[in-house]
């Protein structure tokens, strides 16, 4: 499995990721160098295992089921941009 | 007086005489850190607060206040962990300017156990690499051998802690960022099981392996950082619960059966490195512990897993920097929100974050998760399964934690690949969630250290550090590369 130029643009626009143009081959030999490593692993009959997506010694751990606050002033504070409580963005809509 | 000649304890008696005080540590922490500045181990050096922090600490030193272990002491936090009032760039441009609004956890824990944060550890970015190279604010070299790099991705948090400037620092561990830098910079770093110690405050890479963890320049001192930090935490819903970690059950006597997993020899392990290893296992033999070869085989697609999982994970967590909500903005003109998302990341995200983030979108997308992403998490399964065996035969496994020797700065950085080999002996431990230990047992000809690996089965810390007090009894005298 290889990606070409073009699926490395298309993905480059789903992870909202500028590629500059002298980057774009480096990061295609690299990606696919990577694929090449983890090929092995189609080798492998895992039809009858189950995925571990998660690790977990305790399981169904849960606590009560209480709010806390977090102080968003802090977090207010520190966005770069805002008027009084709320972020400033670049304009949503085009035109 | 220097502080590498000096464990935790002594520091704390010193400390409880008043023969030093938390300034005088302080100073001397901060003089250190700037006559090796040259080694770039440190983003952000915090002087003012560290010493009027110091300051107060006195304060309660002289009003005769109980001084617990840690007390006084100066350490450093890898950057990737959040800080209160103390910039926290993940080693990113996308972060350049970001100030910490919370402490994490562990850096709650230690401010309450009475630590003095002299700075922000450098590291690879968003903590993605094995060398240190990969960081916005350039690479950190190794103290050892300044042409040569420290490890990563806990870069900075390695070489200060070898390098003198700190009594202890925190680094975190994805799949081998605290034991691989602690092996190529001669200290020990400890890796705790996945969930004894809250990760609340740590910025995310792969959350289903991401753990923090110490740097100490001993095993003992590693233990007593370990005991500070463990424990649950309600902010960290993977964070077990009770007390699963006690320092009295450490005890350097107590004989083990060690596993030696063959795979641990396979071809590409520098042969200085073997000698070393084999070595210290007829020393351990001889010293009563009994020692057995054992096999894992799916530790030969360890490697594999790693590297489709963590992408995954990675690609998802990262979506959070946008370059609007924290840190700096970017400033070119743009179309529109989209048009700026886009732009602001590809400025602020740095080379390897970017292959693992187009990776992780790939392995993620509809036609490939199955084939790669879901198989990889079933591979996973196997690992885990290997281990669980292996550990009803032996108490503890022991190999090397690097097949090479600190290796040249540019030699790998170009080549991801080659740099992901690096980690072939490390990452089974994360995928598995299983605590290790990387001790130093002896330098190579070229005067580079050598560093052990311990493993052991989950929540067996106590023995894992009673076998790490053993290796370095048996190892004997060890001392530091300061001001080389």
């Amino acid at each position: 499995m290889s990606l070409d130029l073009d699926q490395i643009k298309h993905l480059s626009k789903l992870a909202r990721l500028e590629i500059s143009g002298d980057e774009i081959e480096k990061l295609q030999t690299d990606i696919n160098a990577v694929l090449e490593l983890v090929a092995k692993l189609q080798s492998l009959d895992l039809s009858e295992v189950e995925p571990t997506f998660y690790l977990d010694y305790q399981q169904g751990l849960l606590r009560a089921d209480e709010p806390q606050l977090f102080d968003s002033g802090a977090i207010i504070e520190s966005m770069p941009d805002r008027k009084d409580n709320l972020l400033r963005t670049p304009k949503v809509f085009k035109g | 007086m220097l502080i590498a000649d000096h464990s935790i304890k002594q520091l704390n008696k010193l400390l409880k005489a008043k023969e030093v005080s938390v300034t005088e540590l302080t100073q001397l922490s901060l003089q250190e850190i700037e006559s090796s500045a040259d080694l770039n181990a440190f983003i952000t050096v915090n002087k003012d607060q560290a010493l009027a922090r110091a300051r107060e600490l006195d304060k309660k030193l002289l009003e005769g206040e109980n001084i617990n272990p840690l007390f006084g002491l100066p350490v450093g936090i890898k950057d990737t962990i959040m800080t209160e009032g103390i910039r926290t760039t993940a080693a990113s441009q996308i972060l350049s300017d970001y100030i910490g609004v919370y402490d994490a956890t562990t850096v709650a824990k230690l401010k309450a156990a009475g630590v003095v944060i002299v700075g922000k550890n450098n590291c690879d970015e968003f903590a993605m690499g094995g060398s240190g190279e990969y960081s916005a604010f350039g690479p950190t070299f190794n103290p050892w051998d300044k042409e040569r790099v420290p490890g990563g991705s806990s870069s900075g948090s390695a070489v200060a802690v070898a390098a003198g400037s700190i009594v202890f620092s925190l680094g975190s561990d994805t799949g081998g960022s605290i034991r691989q830098p602690a092996a190529f910079c001669g200290v020990v770093g400890l890796k705790p099981t996945y969930g004894l110690v809250s990760r609340y405050g740590l910025i995310a890479m792969a959350s289903s392996f991401d753990v923090i963890g110490p740097f100490a320049r001993t095993v003992e001192d590693a233990a007593l950082v370990l005991s500070a930090i463990a424990g649950h935490d309600r902010h960290d819903a993977t964070s077990l619960s009770g007390s699963l970690f006690a320092l009295d059950k450490i005890n350097p006597e107590k004989k083990f059966t060690i596993g030696i997993p063959v795979q641990y020899f396979s071809k590409g392990l520098a042969s200085e490195i073997e000698n070393a290893i084999r070595k210290m296992i007829d020393k351990l033999a001889n010293a009563g512990h009994k020692v057995v070869e054992v096999s894992l085989p799916s530790l030969d697609y360890a490697l594999a897993v790693y590297y489709v999982i963590v992408p995954a994970e990675v690609s998802s967590n990262l979506a959070k920097f946008d370059g609007l909500r924290y840190g700096r903005r970017f400033a070119g003109k743009v179309d529109d929100i989209i048009d700026y998302y886009i732009k602001a990341r590809g400025e602020g995200l740095g080379e390897e974050a970017k292959r693992r983030i187009l990776l992780g979108t790939f392995i993620l997308s509809a036609g490939y998760i199955d084939k790669y992403y879901i198989q990889a998490q079933k591979a996973r399964t196997k690992i885990k399964q290997d281990f669980d065996k292996i550990f009803q035969e032996v108490d503890l496994l022991i190999g090397p934690t690097t097949p090479t020797l600190p290796f040249a700065i540019g030699e790998k950085s170009n080549d991801p690949v080659q740099m992901y080999l690096s980690d072939v002996y490390t990452v089974a431990v994360n995928i598995a969630g299983l605590p290790a230990l990387s001790v130093p047992i002896a330098l190579s000809q070229n005067n580079l250290p050598i560093g052990m690996q311990i493993i052991g089965p989950a929540l067996s810390e106590d023995k894992m550090l009673s076998l790490g007090r053993a290796i370095e009894a048996l190892r004997g005298e060890w001392s530091f590369p300061i001001n080389k």
